[in-house]
């Protein structure tokens, strides 16, 4: 990182420098630093002393620059305490300086990456994100946080956030990227649906695109049959109107023999003969 | 021939005990901010096991009150802000010891209230995040302190549904990808407020009995891994349901034996794995479920003891 740093990041392993700058409260700090509270490894006792200066801090409702300083470091200690970002944030509501918020993305970024399932971090963006306004970023990172992890539920929420709040459009081909590379990741099937589908990206539902989409999950099918989340798709699709896409009807019908011990595609001819009304047949299926 | 063995209790009791008093344990020192859920986990897992009377109840109870604020919400320590997750694990905590009544119930009510936002969904504090998770945390609160009344249940409800996708499962928020835990949630938002005929029963159930494994163990999502906090989340969704034997129990059974620590007690949320308090609530509350005949029956929503809550 470039420029000097409000948010001294050299200060958070520098307990002592810390420590000489709470010298005024320092004397509540023993109330923090019981017996009870000792460390078992004597190095990690440097986390205590940033912990209780933290907490003396916290106390004290202090929103300063050296409360920034100090619950840097514990967070970067502790990136699941739930109370130090809760702190950081009284305290950007309080300086109300964009550089600052724009410094404290980075220092999302890294432990985010760090943290990748840390319901904390995340939140905590999007709280930076509603002041910044920085729908691209939040864009690259999590696409960066997804190609570590392609599953990553809190990514894939975040950016169905972003997309909503921001209003931004033309998802589609990220969907088909992250299909590309495992067609079976439920979390992109999912994301496929909510940026093409769900009422707030589109009011138009038309039959040509949802007959594109089944021919698309039809062909991700091909790879195997046994793709859950492709067969779930599908059927949305469809939404019961299999009348409207015989072709790929008739395609399910073939496969019977072939797939005759995959539940998925007896369901679907199940559902089929339903909605046609062919309930003896479907009863059949049920034994 | 008992297909819950084996099933070391007094291993199990002792490793829970162990934990509790491990004050000095680096564990310990990381997750004091959620110590609450923590103690909701422990104790409810020590009723499971009928040993409930072996821990200090004064001192337990003392120290969850000294969480709680003006607000009426309750923290997750002693220096922790309020929030909705860590009110209800100290509700349940009473409720466990069946000293509900100390608590100055009106506030934490209002509390909660003031937590439900105009479209019916509850942010899980001030900060204003909103999950399905936060809904359910709310119901149940107030469900076990009898006075949903003081919601917008309706809205609620709705909320609810509308977190509800096109497999049959639900999300965190609406178009959110379905999950286990998520989808615990909001059924059990929607039994304990009797909505659940809102929704395709068997399609949700069909996706829930989808997360069985060959393995036996259950999963989050499509195409992911056996973890056994699953073992609850799904069980429990799939009794609230009456779909229980939409699943195979023994072989979910031997899932959750198999993630046990044989030596040190305990069970972690995949075999061989670290055994942790988190898990070891979950598969014991998943056995019981089973109906593992040496723990307490468990409620699949309130998910504390089934005496506790009639």
């Amino acid at each position: 990182m470039s420029q000097s740093h409000f948010q001294d990041l050299d200060l958070r392993t520098d307990t002592k420098a810390l420590l000489e700058l709470c010298q005024d409260v320092i004397q509540d700090i023993e109330e923090y630093i019981k017996p009870e509270r000792s460390a078992p490894i004597k190095y990690e006792i440097d986390f205590l002393w940033i912990s209780a200066l933290f907490r003396i801090l916290l106390k004290r409702k202090e929103y300063s620059e050296r409360a920034l300083k100090v619950s840097l470091a514990a967070i970067y200690n502790n990136p699941a305490d739930y109370s130090c970002w809760d702190f950081r944030r009284q305290i950007l509501k309080s300086l109300q300086q964009c550089s600052l918020f724009q410094q404290e993305l980075e220092i999302c970024n890294e432990l985010c990456l760090q943290n990748p399932k840390n319901y904390q971090i995340w939140f905590h963006r999007r709280f930076l994100c509603t002041f910044l306004e920085n729908p691209l970023q939040e864009l690259q990172f999590t696409e960066i946080t997804l190609l570590e992890d392609a599953k990553n539920y809190h990514a894939w929420s975040h950016r169905q956030w972003v997309v909503d709040h921001f209003q931004v459009l033309d998802e589609e081909a990220f969907s088909k990227k992250f299909l590309e590379m495992d067609f079976r990741n439920n979390s992109a099937w999912n994301y496929r649906y909510f940026t093409l589908f769900s009422n707030m990206r589109t009011t138009v539902n038309s039959l040509e695109l949802r007959q594109s989409e089944a021919s698309y999950a039809w062909e991700m099918l091909q790879r195997s049959f046994m793709n859950e989340s492709a067969w779930y798709y599908l059927w949305k699709v469809v939404n019961d109107e299999w009348h409207l896409f015989p072709s790929i009807t008739q395609s399910v019908q073939h496969l019977l023999e072939e797939q005759k011990h995959n539940r998925l595609v007896w369901i679907t001819w199940f559902n089929i003969l339903r909605t046609r009304g062919e309930v003896s047949e479907a009863q059949v299926i049920c034994k | 021939m008992d297909r819950f063995t084996p099933l070391p209790v007094d291993l199990h009791q002792q490793y829970l005990c162990k934990a509790q008093n491990d004050t000095k344990s680096w564990e310990y020192f990381l997750t004091a901010h959620k110590r609450i859920s923590g103690a909701y986990w422990t104790l409810t897992s020590l009723d499971l096991l009928h040993a409930l009377e072996t821990t200090d109840e004064n001192a337990i109870i003392s120290w969850i009150f000294s969480c709680q604020h003006e607000s009426g919400g309750f923290g997750g320590n002693v220096d922790q802000d309020p929030n909705l997750l860590s009110t209800l694990s100290a509700v349940q905590c009473l409720a466990l010891y069946r000293r509900l009544d100390e608590l100055d119930s009106e506030k934490v009510i209002s509390y909660i209230a003031s937590l439900q936002l105009s479209d019916g969904s509850f942010m899980g504090d001030v900060w204003g995040e909103v999950d399905s998770r936060f809904t359910y945390a709310a119901i149940l609160c107030l469900s076990i302190l009898k006075r949903l009344d003081v919601i917008r249940v309706d809205k609620a409800v709705e909320f609810v549904i509308s977190c509800l996708n096109f497999d049959g499962g639900f999300g965190c928020i609406p178009g959110a990808e379905s999950h286990s835990g998520q989808v615990f949630c909001c059924i059990g938002a929607l039994y304990l407020t009797d909505s659940l005929y809102r929704i395709d029963q068997e399609l949700t159930g069909w996706w829930l009995a989808e997360r069985q494994l060959k393995n036996g163990g259950l999963n989050g999502r499509p195409d992911k891994k056996a973890d056994v906090c699953y073992s609850w989340w799904v069980l429990s969704s799939l009794a609230m349901l009456n779909k229980l034997d939409w699943i195979d129990s023994s072989k979910l059974i031997e899932f959750i034996l198999h993630c046990q620590d044989l030596e040190n007690g305990g069970i972690a949320d995949y075999p061989d794995d670290r055994s942790d308090v988190f898990h070891t609530f979950f598969g014991l509350a998943g056995l019981s479920l089973l109906g593992c005949p040496q723990l307490k029956r468990i409620h699949p929503a309130y998910a504390l003891p089934l005496e506790i809550i009639s």
